[in-house]
């Protein structure tokens, strides 16, 4: 796999993995508060 | 006052059914064609610009909507439509947008759905053709010819299917779609989970320069000079379909919040859910697997990529029949769980508006889907998988009218509604505050980007021959007796679908109409 290709992915995949973490964990958070 | 509305029991459920809704056949069937279609890294970057600048506004713009019409009593887009406009409209005027979007929400949770649930029954069909190897050491698309030409075998996975669908939505939806997405959506994730496995360890089967890495590589290179046209436009109306956006069942969900639930951090939970399920595990599983069986000629089946190629795929991988009852069933969970979402919508509006009960109106819904899918399974240019009938209704009511709703749904709840209750609604009991430079995303560069895809769309579909009285993709005009019979019951499904808004708004909002000044206010 060419070295743009796997850069490409990576960031992409890093991005949606963090920020479905961030979503996910805050709301399930403040949803047990409320 | 509003009557009592069941409501979300969880705030878990209510996240998994949002995801259930927005991941469905188009994440792990139509993305992976339009992408292998579209260039592949050529199509990821104009996805990627569209989701950001299209996709996030637009479900907020719709979460929005939704827990404004919930407010009300409403789950339905006509009211909400016809509510949210009142803002700046005198009410006889804003009850045209009211009909608009009522007729379009309709339209395509009726007809998209009376197709997309025959779908679902190929998915339990192969799923179950899989796990015996039927189709084993045959030809695929002979054998997919053949099962479609068996319109009793057709009928039964499609009846096992819906019926299901018809008992979930029937117990409500907190008893019944809320349960049953907290079950399906972990299966889903733990097949789609599985299958991604099996990709990344899949080698060189076949020849060495074919493998399932070289499929990653054809997805992931970044190919500016390669985009076009063409593939930006492909790529924003995947993410129409993915997000299950201008369909109006992202509202009807979002009507079950409470009036203070958040749904700022909510929306932007059920996109990062979609896309991960859609960009990590939709984008490892079909093209890398028939990248890695069949070269890159294999990932341009198109269409047949899900049905066709992979089977090819599947009786030639060791454990084949394991691994391609878990891809169809994967395919089932996702469209099961979207379909759920378009059955509840048509539910809520005979039980919101005709006060037929919950569980009367899910057999009615039952019945509405047999009579308006009976075409799908019927059409006789399935022998050449042709499929004229439901091809003319996916391209208008499966493409083209969801851009259109999604246009509306930009120019009710921002532009009608106002900029600035639209921001103080999105932020109402919300858990995050959106920073303020996404505001002129959402009131200028959503629609503009919206309209500019509706133009270009039309544009294509002027030069590709949609409007003709026989389409150019019509290759035996014997058969264009079908297509018209799309168009027919399209034609009557909008009038129905506008005349049942008119009744919806005038039976409540009569008064007002009549006065022509808002009388009930929350």
């Amino acid at each position: 796999m060419k070295g743009s290709a796997l850069a490409f992915m990576a960031f992409a995949w890093g991005i949606i993995l963090i920020w479905m973490y961030l979503a996910v964990s805050k709301l399930m958070k403040a949803g047990q508060k409320a | 006052m509003a009557e009592q509305r069941d409501k979300w029991a969880s705030k878990i459920g209510l996240i998994l059914a949002m995801a259930g809704n927005a991941i469905g056949l188009g994440n792990f069937w139509r993305f992976p064609y339009q992408a292998a279609k579209n260039g592949g890294g050529a199509f990821m970057i104009p996805y990627f610009v569209a989701l950001f600048l299209l996709g996030i506004p637009i479900m907020w713009v719709e979460w929005v909507e939704g827990r404004y019409g919930g407010k009300y009593g409403h789950g339905t887009l006509g009211p909400t439509f016809y509510l949210m406009s009142r803002e700046s409209l005198k009410p006889r005027t804003a009850l045209i947008f009211g009909i608009i979007g009522g007729m379009l929400a309709f339209s395509v949770t009726t007809l998209l759905n009376s197709y997309y649930l025959h779908i679902i029954g190929w998915s339990a069909a192969y799923t179950y053709f899989s796990a015996t190897g039927a189709y084993f050491g045959k030809d695929s698309v002979q054998f997919l010819i053949n099962y479609l030409g068996n319109t009793g075998q057709v009928l039964l996975f499609w009846g096992i299917s819906v019926a299901l669908l018809g008992v979930a939505v029937g117990q409500g939806v907190s008893k019944g779609i809320e349960r049953w997405v907290k079950v399906m959506m972990p299966l889903l994730y733990v097949a789609a989970i599985l299958l991604v496995i099996r990709s990344l360890t899949l080698g060189s089967p076949v020849k060495p320069e074919w493998s399932s890495m070289k499929g990653f590589e054809f997805l992931w290179e970044p190919r500016l000079s390669e985009v076009t046209w063409q593939s930006a436009l492909a790529a924003a109306g995947q993410i129409f379909f993915t997000l299950s956006l201008g369909m109006g069942i992202i509202q009807n969900y979002a009507s079950y919040l409470g009036p203070e639930d958040d749904v700022a951090l909510s929306g932007l939970a059920t996109v990062s859910l979609n896309e991960f399920a859609e960009v990590i595990l939709g984008g490892s599983i079909a093209i890398p697997i028939a990248f890695a069986y069949l070269g890159e000629k294999g990932i341009s089946a198109g269409v047949g990529l899900a049905y066709i190629a992979l089977p090819n795929v599947f009786m030639n991988m060791p454990a084949g029949q394991f691994f391609g009852a878990v891809w169809f069933l994967l395919l089932w969970f996702a469209g099961f769980t979207s379909a759920i979402a378009m059955y509840n919508y048509l539910t809520a509006l005979l039980e919101e508006d005709l006060k037929i009960s919950r569980k009367t109106g899910a057999i009615f819904v039952f019945i509405l889907y047999l009579i308006l899918g009976l075409p799908v399974a019927l059409d006789p240019t399935k022998a050449t998988l042709d499929l004229y009938y439901l091809t003319e209704l996916d391209n208008w009511v499966g493409s083209y009218l969801l851009v259109v709703l999604g246009l509306f749904d930009i120019i009710v709840a921002v532009w009608l509604f106002k900029p600035e209750n639209f921001w103080e609604e999105l932020h109402k009991g919300a858990y995050i505050k959106v920073p303020g430079w996404i505001k002129p995303l959402i009131t200028y560069v959503a629609p503009i980007y919206t309209l500019i895809l509706l133009i270009f769309t039309t544009k294509d579909y002027i030069t590709g021959g949609y409007f003709k009285a026989v389409p150019s993709y019509v290759a035996k005009p014997e058969y264009a007796s079908w297509v018209w019979l799309a168009r027919g019951m399209m034609f009557l499904i909008l009038i129905i679908g506008a005349i049942e808004a008119y009744i919806a708004i005038k039976k409540k909002y009569g008064e007002e109409l009549e006065k022509n000044e808002v009388i009930i206010k929350m």
